[in-house]
Parts: structure tokens; sequence; C-alpha cells
């Protein structure tokens, strides 16, 4: 797992916290051979959920839509241009998923550490 | 919930082995030996079913086929194999296989008053109620010393039925019996039942429990140990 | 002459008079088991066809068992809910619902083929039937408990051991009873199966289910509510009887050939196989499992098992849709894995104990987090509500939720007569119209596959009178997106994938792919109105009557043959070669696609009888003013389409509308070729007197809702 030892608060309380319903994101849960669940997410660390690889199931989750979400609804241009590189740069939808997971996972963690480390700041409220 | 009436101790076959190896006889007793220490010894039988109730998926299919291959008719009551399950309770203890156990030294066969119950040399001296014979005097079902009782009591037909391994199954479009097959091995669908040749040790009640999960059932999401 | 594969009687139940009644299995035999069975048994003794809500008295459920349950027929252990539902909109129709365990089989063992519930108990009742001996019992200090406090009471009751070290349990009264040939009920190691209600059924909610065991439920439609509306609590049945079949030595071979042939091999299994028959046992849950210390756990005769039951002693026995209800909710919480699968598989438990349907919750449960959003739903809010919005996610809330919905309290007290009536009793109509409450047909969500993509879902659910939840072409979308995801190569090509589908597709749409072009120029044709008639004639037979499980069939394709062909319609294990081998008739693949058509052909009356007519047949506004869009659900939604070459392909349907005026003309298309009335939708004297139904034509006639002949 990498931090990004730079990440400043502002933009860690972006990461964490939940945008309003209605700029949700959403995703869905395909469990072959019958289960195909529709659903959201609100926060970029649900996306660590919804993304992490399992052996019996796909997300379902709109790699070029997320990045656009991370960047306009999130408030993370970072974020989302890692989540582009890291689609791009993937040879099936699978592994972007397996790679955007890992992108996502290290930014959650970082944003998780940059608030650890300024004790004095508020938890994240949801923004308007 | 009735006393089962057939819970009764004596027959009078044991009685007269008992006071004839009393006078120092190892007295041959039909398909078995009464030896003078007391002993009641028969052929061991050829084969034997051991399961892996931690694998078992409860499906009942087992049941079913045995019924099936020995009468053409669906019942669980008449199958020789018996799954019980608790739904509310937790894995392990949510089920347990109960199959006939063909004993060395079996009981039932021993306290049969007419040889109905024998180990039937023809099949590998599986234990086998022949229907011939049963009078239906349920002393093999109260001989039985496990829970549930590994013999059957066909209500219907007013007999005794036990397992034997397949012998006779005209339903099943092959051979049954020890060298044969066996209808609840052969439809399992997860392979929780096995035939095994070697005698499980007779002396623990846990010795016909076998560990049949191998990798497919770890990839499969499930544990592998015993 | 012998009547193979039944139990040979049917229990009729007057819950007003406390009173049982036998009635002979061989007058309904023409229509197989299950639903129609159910169907013929309603109309019968439904004496008033016309009600819409399923609280009104004169209402009569059947719970039905197939001749295939019990027989070793894989995967054909399921039993059938018929009768007027609960909580639908506009109208509560004739309708179904079916559950798994051993409820089916055990029901057979004990005499009967089905069981008619018909009037009003004066005060709560439990039914206890062993063996044909059937005991009515005061359950006033059942009602109230959970659907797994009252099983395991009712077991007390019966003097039933817990657990599994357990012995034979004796059937009969007294010792002078078994020694008596006559009256020997003999022996049994199994537990009575169950059947009950929790509190959701208690306060008769629309969300109210049937269930068994602790996982199997009967959730759609309401019938736990009108269980409830009856004073039913419970229905408990053990037996000892036996089934005799026709041709056990057909049975047992068939069997083997279905493990051999169809099945991937247990010692070098193919995981990644393309069929439904043929998987090895895989826990069919949302949620990964909580330990790997579980058994698979199936139904009566499942070749499959698609349950489980763990060493931490929750989430056993569910499966599905119902452990990931509060799925996204839990994500919000959830610091680790393990706490999001616990959250959910006990949020799942939470669900099956107060006996609840879950499906609300796929798009329910975000329209309720919309209005809390908006502000108009919470304390002091327009829509009052003092549930513990602040903890949305937690365990607690879920809990706090079903007891709402289950009991009647809170938002539960709107909601309990149906998502969609609250939603106009509270100014929502709009969000049926944005789709923000995604509410797709007959006042039930969207299960997953919207009608504007996957179209015979869609149109089969609103041509009858529920969400299909039929997977029986879903399968080719979860096999080639799973392949497409992977980047694999796919299994089956598009053009040989639809040829095998429609080599089976018998009688309609037989060697026609056409039929499974899902592209956009086809989705409104003829083409696809034949194959919503053959799946809704397959279904109402083979899965809902003879009763083989959605999971496993229908097996059209299957990558562990030499041929790819599936087990559907084979000659060797074809869902008619086993219903021949337990009943002793000589169907074709064909006739009961025929018989399927005569029960869809009854239901239909039934629901002219309510009053349906074409004119309310229609989805929800979202389905015709908004598009389906890239990323709402999966990135990609792959299926066989037709290019503009006329080559098969794989293509995304992404991104569609449902036209209305092109949906009336598939309407039309659809009711001509069912040889009912177009501009009604009503069956005809001449379809109906032609499937041997002419007192039903009569019945249409005389209540002035009779389809007219086409000139």
């Amino acid at each position: 797992m990498a931090l990004t030892t730079a990440m400043d608060v502002e933009t860690a309380h972006r990461i964490l916290a939940s945008v309003p319903h209605v700029r949700r994101f959403p995703v869905g849960h395909l469990r072959p051979p019958t289960g195909l669940i529709p659903s959201f997410v609100r926060s970029v660390g649900e996306l660590e959920f919804v993304l992490a690889p399992r052996s019996d199931s796909l997300p379902g989750v709109h790699m070029e839509r997320l990045a656009a979400w991370i960047e306009h609804d999130v408030g993370d241009p970072a974020g989302a241009a890692e989540v582009r590189a890291a689609a791009a740069a993937a040879p099936s939808y699978v592994d972007a998923c397996v790679a955007v997971y890992e992108r996502i996972r290290d930014r959650v963690a970082s944003a998780r550490h940059a608030l650890e480390s300024a004790p004095q700041v508020q938890a994240p409220e949801r923004r308007a | 919930m009735a006393q089962d009436p057939a819970r009764s101790e004596g027959a009078s076959r044991r009685a007269f082995l008992a006071a004839s190896a009393a006078t120092g006889c190892a007295v041959f007793a039909g398909p078995g030996v009464l030896l003078a220490d007391g002993r009641f010894v028969i052929p061991n039988s050829a084969g034997f079913l051991v399961v892996d109730t931690k694998k078992c998926q409860g499906c009942g299919t087992c049941m079913m086929a045995c019924s099936l291959a020995h009468t053409g008719r669906a019942s669980y009551t008449l199958s020789r194999i018996q799954v019980l399950q608790d739904s509310f309770a937790r894995w392990p203890d949510d089920l347990a296989l109960a199959q006939c156990r063909q004993c060395q030294n079996a009981p039932c066969v021993e306290v049969c008053p007419t040889g109905a119950n024998h180990a039937d040399a023809k099949f590998g001296h599986v234990r086998r109620i022949d229907q011939s014979l049963c009078i239906g005097c349920k002393s093999c079902v109260a001989a039985c010393p496990f829970t549930p009782d590994r013999v059957q009591w066909d209500h219907g037909g007013r007999k005794a039925q036990k397992c034997d391994l397949c012998a006779e199954t005209p339903y099943l479009d092959a051979p049954g019996g020890p060298d044969g097959v066996q209808a609840c091995v052969r439809v399992c669908p997860v392979g929780a039942i096995a035939f095994v040749r070697e005698m499980p040790d007779q002396t623990r009640e846990d010795s016909y429990q076998a560990n049949l999960r191998d990798w497919v059932w770890k990839r499969l999401g499930m544990t592998m140990e015993k | 002459m012998a009547l193979y594969g039944y139990a040979g009687k049917i229990l009729r139940l007057d819950l007003t008079a406390q009173r049982a009644t036998e009635i002979d299995t061989a007058k309904y035999r023409s229509w197989g088991g299950g639903h129609g069975l159910g169907s013929a048994l309603f109309w019968e003794f439904c004496k008033d066809k016309t009600i819409k809500d399923g609280r009104n008295p004169a209402n009569v459920i059947v719970v039905a068992s197939s001749p295939l349950n019990g027989t070793l027929v894989p995967s054909a252990g399921r039993s059938e809910v018929v009768g007027v539902g609960l909580g639908m909109y506009p109208y509560s129709w004739y309708t179904r619902s079916g559950f798994g365990g051993r409820f089916g089989t055990m029901l057979r063992q004990a005499g009967f083929d089905a069981i008619v519930i018909e009037g009003r108990a004066s005060s709560p009742v439990w039914v206890d039937v062993r063996n044909r001996k059937v005991v009515f019992h005061d359950a006033s200090a059942l009602w109230g408990t959970d659907t797994q406090t009252a099983q395991e009471r009712i077991w007390a009751q019966m003097g039933v051991p817990r657990g599994t070290d357990t012995g034979w349990w004796d059937l009969n009264a007294s010792a002078a009873e078994a020694l008596d040939p006559a009256t020997d009920q003999g022996r049994t190691t199994q537990k009575p199966a169950i059947l009950t209600i929790g509190q959701a059924g208690e306060n008769q909610t629309g969300g109210g289910g049937l269930v068994h065991d602790a996982g199997n439920i009967a959730a759609v439609a309401g019938f736990g509510g009108v269980w409830g509306s009856k004073n039913l609590k419970a229905i408990s049945v053990i037996g000892t009887g036996e089934i005799p079949v026709a041709d056990a030595k057909a049975l047992l071979r068939a069997r083997q050939v279905t493990k051999e042939k169809y099945v991937s091999d247990l010692q070098q299994p193919d995981f990644a196989a393309w069929t439904k028959i043929g998987k090895q046992p895989k826990l069919m849950a949302m949620v990964p499992p909580p330990t790997d210390e579980f058994r698979p756990q199936a139904c009566q005769g499942c070749i499959s098992g698609c349950r489980a039951r763990y060493s931490v002693g929750y989430g056993s026995e569910t499966k599905c849709q119902v452990t990931s209800w509060y799925f996204a909710p839990s994500r919000r919480v959830a610091k680790s894995s393990q706490e999001l699968i616990e959250i959910n598989l006990r949020a799942a438990d939470a669900a099956q104990r107060y006996g609840i349907n879950t499906y609300f919750a796929i798009t329910g449960l975000h329209w309720l987090e919309h209005l809390v959003e908006e502000g108009v739903l919470g304390p002091g809010k327009a829509i009052p509500s003092n549930l513990p919005w602040d903890k949305y996610g937690t365990l607690e809330f879920a809990e706090k939720l079903i007891h709402a919905l289950s009991c009647r309290e809170d938002i539960g007290a709107d909601l309990a007569d149906g998502w969609v009536q609250a939603a106009h009793k509270w100014g929502r109509a709009e969000d049926l119209r944005t789709g923000h409450m995604a509410f797709s047909y007959w006042g039930q969500p969207d299960h997953g596959y919207d009608p504007r993509a996957e179209v015979e879902w869609g149109y089969g659910s609103i041509l009858g009178d529920r969400d299909i939840c039929e997977h029986c072409f879903n399968i080719i979308f979860t096999n080639i997106t799973s392949s497409f995801a992977f980047a694999q190569p796919m299994r089956i090509q598009a053009k040989d994938l639809v040829g095998i589908i429609a080599e089976k597709l018998s009688p309609y749409a037989k060697n026609r792919p056409e039929v499974l072009d899902y592209g956009d120029e086809n989705m409104y044709s003829e083409n696809v109105a034949q194959l919503v008639r053959w799946h809704r004639h397959y279904t109402r037979f083979y899965k809902q009557s003879a009763l083989y499980c959605d999971l496993r069939w229908p097996d059209f394709y299957n990558t562990n043959t030499p041929d790819n062909r599936g087990a559907t319609a084979s000659d060797d294990a074809g869902e008619h070669v086993w219903w021949n081998a337990v009943t002793g008739d000589t169907l074709s693949f064909d006739d009961g696609i025929e018989i399927g058509r005569r029960i869809w052909n009854l239901d239909n009356a039934i629901w002219t009888l309510q009053g349906r007519h074409r004119d309310i047949v229609h989805f929800a506004p979202y389905i015709y003013e908004t598009h389906f869009e890239k990323g709402e659900l999966f990135p990609f939604y792959m299926w066989p389409c037709r290019d503009e070459q006329g080559q098969w392909v794989y293509r995304d349907i992404m991104g569609r509308t449902m036209d209305r005026r092109k949906f009336e003309e598939f309407k039309t298309s659809f009711y001509r070729l069912e040889g009912w009335d177009t501009a009604s939708g009503w069956p005809t004297r001449a379809t109906l007197e032609g499937l041997g139904l002419r007192e039903v034509a009569d019945t249409l006639e005389a209540a002035g809702r009779l389809g007219k002949e086409r000139a």
C-alpha cells in the first residue's frame, strides 16, 4: 500500500465525506449466475468494498464515469487522474477493477493518515 | 411419543448359543460362530460406507436413491441411510449421516431368531436381512447400539430391512454389493459418501467419519480441515 | 390405475370451521402439480374471483408440491404457493411465489400433494399434519413470535428432539397402534417441515412472506400477510409415507447420466463452465462467506446446493438478494470486510425471522434515502419518521427498519399496504416518472434486469402478474458479461449460442434464433413475442408446476458436454424425461409447453375476472420517460444481437428506453399470438375451449369479460 504523504487535509476531507444522495454514484454487483443487484456509493471509501477483488463476483463500475464523479462530485482531481490512468492501462475490465481498487484503497488510506496526523481537525461532515 | 415395543432384551437363540458355549463348545450358529468366551463372530464384510458429515449438503438424494433402488418407491422411512438435520443448529452439528456400519460383531445378526439377518457369503458377507425369512420381531432393531438404529422398520410390509451395500437392488441397472455399485455413493452430488474395503476401527464411534474434502472443496470456499 | 408420482390426496383446510377434508388428486392430474394444480384448485374453490386484495376472506391459498419432489429428479424440490396476493399496484393479482427446502417432499410423505387454505379462523391457529391426520391447534402463544421461534416451539410442542443426535421418532400414539398393521404409522428420523409467518405476516403487510426452516421464504406477493389475515400462523407436515414412481430404473439411470454428462467432474471441475445444472455447489450469496467453516445446504433432491450453514451461527440457509438487501447502507459504516459481511448476514437473518420480503430494498431503500436527503422524510418532516436515520448503515438501523415495516410502525404503517400506494399517499408520484422510485411493474421494484434492456423479463412481468424472477435467459448475460469482463474468449460464440438455444425453443420458436436478438430493432417484434410466449408457457409448467428450480433449469447450453448442448429438452435427461419416469406419462417436451399454455390461460382468465384490461398493462412511467444509462447497473450489458450485416455478435444494449406506442403494438402482437382479444387482452372462447376450458369461457361470458374473437 502506498500512502500519499503530501495529501492536504481538505482533500482528505473530500475523499472521506459522503456526497449528497442526488450526486451518488451508481454501481452494480454481478454475482453469477443469477445475481445482479443495482446499488450506489456516496463516498470514495465505500468504493473499497465495491471494488475489493472477489473470486465469485464482479463489481459493476463504469470507470470513465467514476473518474468524472471523483473529479467533479468528490472534488479530488488527482484521484480522478489516477483512476483514469489505471483503467486505461488495464487489459481487461477485471484488471481495471483491480488496478482502480488499489488506487482507491491507497487514496483512502492516505486520507485517513492525513486526518490522523492533524488531530485538531473536525471529523468530515457531509458536503452540500 | 410412543416407546418402540421392540426395544426389549432377550432372544432365545442367543440364550441357546450362550448355554451351548458354556459347555466349552464353539458353536457354529448358522452364519456365525459363538466362541467359548462369549464373542459372536461372523466373517467381516468386504466393504463399508464412510461419510463426511462436514461435506454433506443435506439434499437427501442418497435417501431417495436408496429407497428407489431397493423398492421402486421414494421414501425416507425406507431409506437404509439416514440424513438428520437441524436447520437452526451451527455447522458441523447441524447434520448427521447415519449409515449402517456393517459391524464386525454385528449385534443385529446375532439376535436374529430365524437367521434372516445374516452375513451373506454371496455378497462379501454384507450384513443383510433376507425378507423371506424375516418374521418382523424387531429384535434386530432393538439390538443396534447406535442412534438412530441402523435397521429400518417397514411398517407397511411388517419386516425389518437394512443396508446391504446394494446387494439386492432390482431397480439399479448395475450390480451392487461390495463388488459393485452403491446407489448412495453413486448419486451423492458432492461425494460425501465413500465405499472402502478396510474395516474402520470397531472400538471408536467416530471411525466411520472420513474427511472427503479436497482442493476442489477449498476452491469452492469451504474448509478442508478434519 | 396407479397414480404414479402423487400422494393421491389434497388437503382442504376450512379455517372458519377448523375442519380438514380430503379430495382426490386424480381429478386434477392433467394440471401436473405446483402452480397448475394450484390454479385449478383456486378456480374451483375461490367463489369470488373478482377480489383484488388478498386479505378478502374469499381468498383461497394453495400450497402445492410436484410429483417430482423427493424422487431424486435433480433440483426439483421446491414448493409453490398461489392465490390473490397483497401489496401490489393497482391491483393485487392472482399470483405466485415459491420456496425451497424440504416442505414439498415431506408434505407428500405425509400423504398430500397440496393444501387448499380457505376461510378465516376466528383466532390464531397452527395446523399439525402427520400421515394424513390433521389437528388444529391454538396458536395464541405463538402469535407475535418470529419464524424461527415459532418453528422451534412447534417442534417442542410436538416432542421433537433438537439437534441431530436423535433417534427414530415413532409417529404412533401408542404401543398398541404400532403393533397393529392396520394402524402402524411407522418411524422417521426427520423433523417436521414447517411453513410459518412472522410478524410481517401477522400484521398483514404486503411484504409478509411464508418461511420454512431458517432461510426458505416465499417472499413475493404478500402471502404471509394473507395468512395473517386468516389467523393462520403455521402448517407443520411430517410423514412416513412413500411415493410410487412409474419407472425407478429410468429415474436412477437419468440421474447418473446427468451427473456424468451434464455436471462438471467433481475431481477436475470446470469452475467456469457455461451451464446451469452442471455447476459445482457454490454458495449463492452476494457477500463472501463469514468463514470457511460451512457446508453447502441444498433443497431436497438438488444436484448442487446454493445455500450454506455456517459455524458462526448467523446467515444460515439464506442466499441471493436477501444477503445483500442492506449492502449499500452498510458500506458507509463498516470498518472491514468482515464487519460488512456480518452486518449483511445478520440483516438477512432479521428479515427471515420477521418473515418479510427484502426485494423492496433493491430500489426502495434508495428511494427512502432520497426522501431523507430531500428533507421530506424524518422526525417532524412532511413524512414523519422517528427511525434513527443518523445510524443508517448500522445493523441496529436495519433491524429497526425491518421491525417497522413488519409491524406497521413509523413509515411501515403506510408502506405495509404497498410501496407505490405509499408514494401516492405521500405525494411522491413524480418519483415514478423520474426513476427515483424504480418500481417498474405492478407496484414491485425493478429486479435489476431493467425492462428496457432484458426485454423478455420486463414483458413477461408486465404481461403476467408479478416480477417474474425467472433467470432462464438471464444466464446468457452473465456468461457473456463475465467472459467480456475478464477479456477471456467466449466459450460459445454468439451465432452458436443462439442456435443451440433456439433448437430447444419448441414449438413456437424452434430453430428461430431471431427470437434471441436483443437488439433495438427487434425489441418490439413478433420474434420477441414468441420468445415471451415460450418463456411464459415453459415456466408455468416446467418451473412452477413440475417445480424445476430456477437456479438450475433450463439448461439450454452446457460446456461440460461435447456439443455444448444442455440437458433441457434432451432425450436422456430433459425435463419431460424425468416427468415421464416419475408419473408414467409419455409427454414430449412440447406437450409440457402446451400444459403450460393451458395454465397460463387459466391464470389470465382469473386476472380478467379481477379486472385486467390491456389499458392498465403498463410499466411505471420512468420506463418510457428515461433511458437505462450506462453505469447505472453495470458498465456494459452484453446480449446477443444481429449487427447491420445480419451477423450475430454480443453487443452492449445500455442506453435504451421503452417506446410507449411500440409497446402497445407489441402487446397487440402478443395477444394475437396467444389467441386473446387484442382490444382487451382477455382470452377468447375459441382459445379456452381449445384448451378444454369451456367452463372458464362460460364464466367469463357471464361476467361480461369474454374476449371477442378475431374477425
